[in-house]
């Protein structure tokens, strides 16, 4: 049967599409035909949404009418991006409005970078309550514990709920007690991010009892909180998290353990459980190194070792792991020197993840390097931060990694994630582990690269003219502190040859800006035209978040001004092409002037209002708001906090 | 036609080309399919499978002897795992064929019902289009050009898969 009949293949391929589970498989063969495209309309079950690229919930729903999970992303999870994300707010108020009242089969949601109101948890909780079964808030800002008391209160099935923020709105702990009181089949607690939020022992306790037949993991990181009733409940514990460990035995189910210290005290807590664990995580250790391979010989089926602490994990350590621990996938470690990852990189041929800070930067090696490549075949994360003991240390090295990172890319053929960056801090000189030759193997033979992070790491910007000649499948990179001279005509475009790139951050050195410091873009890939050879501001055809940032830069507001109108004539507010003109687009522009911050931010919706905290009292006009902030911005040095906006509703044809 | 052991009963089944292959009962209850009919008694003759042509067939009857033969999971907790690795690897052995083959397996599964047997060529498949274009994986699966999205709907939907989802 050479030729196959269209209902013949369409029946393959009903068979076929279950099987297929990564996003960028689906995606392809959503193309593939127009019964395909249904097919996998109809049967895709998870998507990730890039907000910043697409925010209309009315138009996924139509697309993928059955979805079971959500992801809503934000900005991306970049090291750098860290401190300035409070002012990347995405809000998802029309998405949480859609979901309730739309997306009925939806179980499973998690939130991402974005801003998050109570009142977003509030109607969700009662409206989508009962169906939620998986909660995930990761790095949100603006709710508080009142929101979270709705989550409580309504979600009264949940299996997991994971809770990672850092700053989160404490008011009180009622919304622990509805938790536990409204809710018998939790799986899974992930609290590990919340310190010092006053959470009452009692309630973690009731939510055990009720939930002791369903619960297997907790993650908590209160070190205050004596958690030996809990313990009593929570007897089907597998995966667990704590920090302190006193007057309580460990289930005996135990196959994960989190703990803060490998101490005297805590050994004899961990030991029994050695020969059954598959993860293990510690965040400080005060044994010897005699005791901590005596540790690791007794974990035979250890999959996940996390061990990054401060004082670096010594080559015995490394060369036990790699005799004892078969099974290991992944790896993060503190080493003191580089020598023993040539035992685990012989060792623990499955590793997929390995994740390296390195003391003594001084032993990294090429060889070592090329050794990875040869033996760990299905690595797809790898990350080496060369880092010294002390910020005045100061290194004579002139090692070039170059061809060790060609060797290992030929080796790794399925790496995905490659970080490697430079404690930059104390070390002198001009030394750098890569040179544009360098940058130019990794363009070459990162074939499957996704996510690229360079830091300190190159000498100069032909380094980033290399990168741009390959990664045909980079989606986000961050360069830091690496050259970077806009004067020569500079190559921005030679980048935007990375069709796929989807995030781009770069803290350089614009030399001929008296140190410019942070520029981030983002760009529908090859559509980028519209880089304003402004001082201050670019922007892109897309109507995408957009900004850039001066460190000391004393420009005229006025200039700032008039960028911000050319960016209406430049599709950026008016005419927003990614989507249709329903579509919310971002606009914001960030300006630093006389060491304060202004922040303007626009964001268009054809929906409801929904204007910040911040702004809580300037709902009303909208365009005097605006009026007001853009003249702001012109220069009269108001604290920062003062020139925060956020204007959701900007209507179309609005002009400020 | 061989026979293993003369006191199991048999099956015998007629391919689309007319031929006909005698098999172990035992074999063939690896197809839901045929175990339903063996059990309304209606297999009591020969089975035509007037969609299914020999070349297929007969592979498909390789595939149940072997599964036939291995112990079963749920007969023994403790099964050797040797018998596992050895299943594996027949499975993967057996995979190794060509495109319209695998489809014409698979096809043939689904009619006769053979969980694990439309798995593997599903896996295999879906192995096949791995980190593979549109383009590629029209070629791969031979299909047919007449269904094509429409140049917007394409662009259209290129652009959402490129920016919005993951």
């Amino acid at each position: 049967m050479e030729n196959h009949p269209h209902e013949s293949i369409d029946t393959v391929f009903g068979c076929v599409i279950p099987y297929i589970h990564d996003s960028d498989d689906r995606n392809s063969v959503s193309l593939v035909c127009r019964k395909w495209y249904e097919l996998d309309c109809l049967t895709r079950k998870h998507v990730t949404v890039h907000l910043a690229y697409f925010n209309s919930p009315s138009r996924l729903r139509k697309r993928f009418p059955f979805i079971e999970s959500l992801t809503l992303q934000g900005f991306p999870d970049l090291q750098s991006l860290d401190s300035w994300s409070w002012m990347l707010n995405i809000f998802i108020t029309h998405w949480i409005e859609e979901i309730s009242d739309s997306y009925k089969c939806l179980k499973a949601l998690h939130v991402r970078h974005v801003s998050v109101l109570d009142s977003d948890l509030e109607l969700l909780a009662r409206r989508r309550g009962k169906d939620l079964r998986h909660l995930k808030i990761t790095k949100c800002r603006q709710f508080s514990t009142d929101g979270l008391m709705h989550i409580g209160k309504y979600c009264t099935d949940l299996k997991s709920f994971s809770l990672k923020v850092s700053g989160l709105d404490y008011r009180d702990g009622k919304w622990l007690h509805e938790l536990a009181l409204h809710n018998s089949s939790i799986e899974s607690l992930d609290f590990s991010d919340m310190s010092g939020t006053n959470i009452d022992v009692n309630d973690l306790t009731l939510l055990a009892k009720n939930c002791s037949q369903s619960l297997v993991s907790f993650k908590f990181r209160d070190r205050e909180i004596d958690l030996a009733d809990f313990f009593s409940y929570a007897v089907r514990l597998e995966d667990c998290h704590v920090s302190k460990y006193a007057g309580f035995k460990f289930p005996p189910n135990l196959r994960c353990m989190g703990i803060f210290e490998l101490s005297k005290s805590s050994f004899p807590f961990v030991l029994p459980f050695a020969h059954q664990l598959r993860e293990l995580k510690i965040a400080r250790v005060t044994l010897d190194d005699d005791s901590q391979c005596f540790l690791i010989q007794r974990c035979p089926k250890l999959e996940v070792l996390e061990a990054p602490y401060a004082s670096g994990i010594e080559d015995k350590v490394l060369q036990v792991i790699g005799q004892f621990c078969k099974n290991l996938r992944k790896l993060k470690t503190r080493l003191r020197s580089c020598m023993g990852l040539i035992d685990v990189a012989q060792g623990c041929v499955d590793l997929e993840c390995l994740h390296i800070k390195v003391i003594d930067i001084e032993t990294i090696t090429s060889e070592i390097l090329e050794c990875i490549g040869t033996n760990l075949k299905n690595l797809h994360d790898f990350s080496m931060v060369l880092s010294t003991y002390t910020e005045f240390e100061t290194t004579t090295s002139s090692i070039s990694l170059d061809n060790g990172v060609r060797l290992m890319l030929i080796g790794c053929s399925k790496l995905e994630r490659l970080t490697i960056r430079l404690d930059y801090v104390g070390i002198s000189g001009e030394w750098t582990p890569l040179t544009e030759v360098g940058w130019g193997y990794i363009a070459k033979y990162g074939h499957v690269l996704k996510y690229l992070y360079l830091d300190y790491v190159g000498k100069s910007d032909l380094g980033l003219v290399e990168l741009s000649k390959g990664c045909p499948k980079l989606r986000e990179l961050e360069i830091l502190g690496c050259p970077l001279y806009r004067d020569n005509d500079f190559k921005w475009n030679i980048v935007f040859n990375i069709h796929s790139l989807r995030y781009m951050w770069w803290r350089g050195v614009f030399r001929s800006l008296n140190d410019m410091s942070i520029l981030i873009i983002e760009w529908h890939g090859s559509q980028f035209n519209q880089y304003v050879r402004s001082d201050m501001l670019c922007y892109f055809t897309h109507g995408v978040a957009v900004g850039v940032f001066a460190d000391d830069k004393p420009t005229e507001g006025s200039h700032v001004q008039s960028e911000v109108s050319k960016g209406k004539e430049t599709n950026v507010i008016s005419t927003p092409k990614p989507f249709n003109s329903k579509k919310r687009a971002h606009f914001c522009s960030f300006i630093n002037i006389n060491s304060s911050i202004y922040v303007l931010q626009m964001v268009r919706t054809s929906t409801s209002t929904k204007a910040s905290k911040e702004d809580g009292s300037r709902q009303g006009n909208i365009k005097e708001t605006a009026k007001r902030y853009v003249h702001a911005a012109e220069g009269e040095g108001e604290s920062s906090e003062e020139c925060v906006i956020y204007i959701n509703s900007f209507e179309e044809g609005e002009e400020i | 036609m061989s026979t293993s052991s003369s006191s199991s009963k048999k099956i015998v089944l007629k391919s689309a080309d007319n031929e006909t292959f005698e098999i172990d009962e035992i074999v063939a209850l690896e197809s839901q399919a045929i175990k339903n009919m063996i059990e309304d008694e209606c297999a009591d003759n020969v089975i035509p499978l007037g969609n299914i042509d020999s070349k297929t067939l007969s592979k498909i009857i390789e595939y149940c002897k072997k599964h036939a033969e291995s112990p079963k999971k749920d007969d023994n907790a403790d099964i050797d795992e040797k018998a596992v690795e050895d299943l594996k690897s027949f499975d993967a052995e057996f995979a190794k064929v060509d495109m319209p083959l695998i489809q014409d397996i698979l096809m043939a599964a689904n009619f006769l019902n053979i969980d694990n047997l439309i798995g593997l060529m599903c896996r295999t498949i879906a192995d096949r289009i791995k980190g593979k274009t549109p383009e590629e994986i029209r070629k791969i699966l031979n299909i047919n050009k007449n269904d094509l999205l429409s140049p917007e709907q394409e662009a259209k939907a290129r652009e959402e898969n490129s920016w919005a989802f993951d």
